[in-house]
């Protein structure tokens, strides 16, 4: 497969989204999917997992992880997904 | 046949394979039931290499091949082997902490039955841990996981049944990480496997999430183990614990039967006491499945029992081999600015971590001088356009929407279930799909400049971290190469990684053996749990503090 070089990073947008607004996001989502986070305690450092860690990690994922990969561009017509790219060798190297 | 009917068959049979690979799928515990066994082709028996003087003193020291030698010479029976594992079972599991199950009876009956059974076997009588979330007829497999607490599945994973058929018996089911994320602890996060070279001193964590596997291994509660891989926890207890492991390339070894965390970077492979035990393990597990089609198609299964060579053989390498290191593989803490960085309330644990990183320097240095000296050429390479952003940790996070697919149901039925994991899978749920096809697509252009701009200057390459050979699917080894006692004031085996283009796993083993043969660390066996804490640990017989794994742990840590 010849190997498409029209790729990059461009500066990252710094999101200007607040605690508040992520975590009003992040229920709207949850709660589209059926996924109920009310069944945690609210604020338990003891218990295995509650809403105010599950929310400030989902906030800190959400503030870093979208933004980096959308910021690397991407040539239209370069490489399709590549669900299994070390198999993909075996049809294409 | 017409060619319409033709047509009309490759598309039945391509709906009927689908179909067994969407039920398979299906992740309520209840519709595993559903799901069977694969209907595999006899594998054929791969000869076993010669062992070389055996030293070992006890039944348990023996490495895989010196003990499957004695079984085929007639010199040890698989009852007596078995019954040496029970015994330091018995004796020792509950300082170590490396099973969740043992299943002493079946093994037993198992081992009277290959006593006498006829024929040739690959792994006759060998005493095998098997990580707990590889499917096993009639043995409970939980992942360490409340959400398959009472699960049973009715049939064997697809590996586990290859080593079966070979002659493997089931020692039991070891502890994992919760779901194979983070380091082995309870579904609440209470730690439970401790290193075999620390049992009382948790700063020295026995690497996640395959923990009980290598310290089974380790410990000499096992011969050999099975792992899984999708962000390093194949590599890395391997690393902790001074053994060699292999994390093989994507499709190599069938996954049909293993509880998934992602379609697209599980892997799963052996964890073993050297190259050639490992050799033999893969040679066993590996070959295309027709319940996972993503063993299918692929170039055919390397003579990797070949590649490892003699015990007599010299460590000179027979064909020359370009050793790459990347920028950073030989770098020095920075003694300043980690003082700067130091929390006042970690002061030991970041003293620790500085000690071993002055240590793993010199022995990264030494790795390569040997190497050198075997008549391998060091190549220093340049690393390729975008590699931190493309193997930094957003990338990597491309994975998390696959397990929230998965476990969707779960997640809806109740997300306490999940326990101390839960925050990933949630996270999973966040990222926007044209950012998940937006990372797939990355990762072919990664793979593309690994290829490209690394593997035409080199055969192989030294790694600092499994990221990002496990990201695409290419083949690592872990192996030993040397000991520091600095850190946490015991020695404590210091680990390196190689990896390879694709399907190239005996090129890494034939490497690793090599080395093997010119250096003993892999043969070093730690001290027993009692000569850490004179008198019995705990009192309930564990040793040192059963510390905890924070939620936050499980995102900076976890698979």
């Amino acid at each position: 497969m010849p190997h498409q070089e029209a790729s990059g990073r461009r500066p990252e947008q710094e999101s200007g989204l607040t605690d508040e607004q992520l975590d009003a996001w992040i229920l709207a989502r949850l709660e589209s999917l059926g996924v109920d986070l009310s069944v945690l305690p609210e604020g338990d450092d003891e218990a295995p997992a509650d809403r105010r860690r599950i929310l400030a990690s989902a906030r800190r994922f959400l503030r870093s992880t979208p933004g980096t990969i959308a910021a690397f561009e991407l040539d239209p017509l370069g490489p399709p997904p590549g669900v299994y790219p070390s198999e993909m060798t075996a049809w294409t190297r | 046949m017409d060619e319409v009917s033709h047509r009309a068959l490759v598309r039945r049979r391509f709906l009927e394979r689908m179909g067994r690979i969407s039920a398979a799928a299906v992740l309520a515990p209840g519709s595993f039931a559903r799901t069977g066994a694969s209907a595999l082709e006899p594998h054929p028996v791969p000869r076993l290499p010669e062992p070389g003087p055996i030293q070992a003193t006890a039944l348990v020291d023996l490495t895989l091949v010196e003990a499957a030698a004695l079984i085929r010479r007639g010199e040890i029976s698989p009852l007596e082997l078995l019954r040496a594992y029970l015994d330091r079972i018995e004796r020792w599991d509950g300082a170590y902490q490396a099973f969740n199950t043992v299943t002493a009876e079946p093994a037993l009956a198992d081992a009277r039955r290959l006593g006498v059974a006829p024929g040739r076997l690959a792994l006759r009588g060998m005493p095998l841990a098997i990580k707990d979330n590889y499917f096993t007829a009639g043995v409970p497999t939980t992942a360490n996981s409340l959400i398959f607490r009472d699960f049973v599945p009715a049939f064997d994973a697809t590996a586990w049944a290859r080593l079966h058929a070979a002659g493997g018996i089931l020692l039991g089911k070891t502890q994992m990480g919760p779901l194979a994320t983070t380091a082995a602890t309870t579904p609440e996060g209470i730690a439970t496997t401790v290193n075999a070279w620390s049992p009382a001193d948790r700063r020295a964590g026995p690497g996640g999430s395959s923990s009980g596997s290598a310290t089974a291994v380790a410990g000499r509660l096992a011969v050999a183990a099975t792992g899984t891989q999708t962000g390093g926890s194949i590599t890395s207890p391997s690393n902790a614990q001074g053994l060699t492991g292999i994390k093989p390339t994507m499709g190599r070894v069938s996954l049909h039967g293993i509880i998934p965390l992602t379609y697209t970077r599980d892997h799963v492979g052996p964890l073993a006491r050297d190259a050639r035990d490992a050799a033999v393990m893969l040679q066993v597990m590996a070959g295309p499945d027709p319940a996972d089609p993503r063993t299918l198609g692929l170039p055919s299964v390397p003579d990797y029992i070949g590649a490892v060579g003699r015990f007599d053989d010299p460590p000179e390498l027979a064909t020359p081999v370009r050793v790459g290191i990347l920028p950073g593989f030989l770098d020095e803490p920075d003694d300043e600015e980690r003082e700067a960085d130091r929390p006042p309330d970690e002061p030991d644990r970041e003293r620790a971590a500085r000690e071993r990183d002055r240590a793993t320097a010199a022995a990264r240095r030494a790795l390569l001088a040997r190497l050198e000296e075997m008549g391998a050429d060091i190549v220093e390479l340049d690393a390729p356009r975008d590699w931190d952003t493309l193997t930094g940790g957003a990338f990597n996070d491309v994975r998390l929407p696959e397990r929230s697919e998965i476990f969707l149901e779960e997640l809806k039925a109740d997300v306490r279930r999940f326990g101390v994991s839960l925050s990933p899978w949630i996270n999973g749920l966040l990222l926007p799909a044209a950012e998940y096809v937006r990372g797939q697509r990355a990762r072919l252009i990664l793979l593309h400049r690994i290829l490209d701009d690394l593997f035409t200057r080199c055969d192989v390459v030294a790694q600092t971290r499994p990221f990002p050979f496990d990201m695409v699917g290419l083949p690592l080894i872990a192996f030993p190469i040397g000991f520091e006692g600095a850190s946490v004031g015991v020695p404590r085996p210091i680990g390196a990684l190689l990896g390879a283009p694709p399907y190239e796993e005996d090129r890494l083993l034939a490497l690793v053996a090599a080395y093997q043969r010119a250096t003993d660390w892999h043969a070093r066996r730690p001290a027993e749990p009692d000569t850490f804490t004179p008198g019995g640990g705990n009192g309930d017989g564990s040793f040192g503090g059963r510390g905890r794994v924070d939620l936050f742990d499980v995102m900076e840590l976890g698979e």
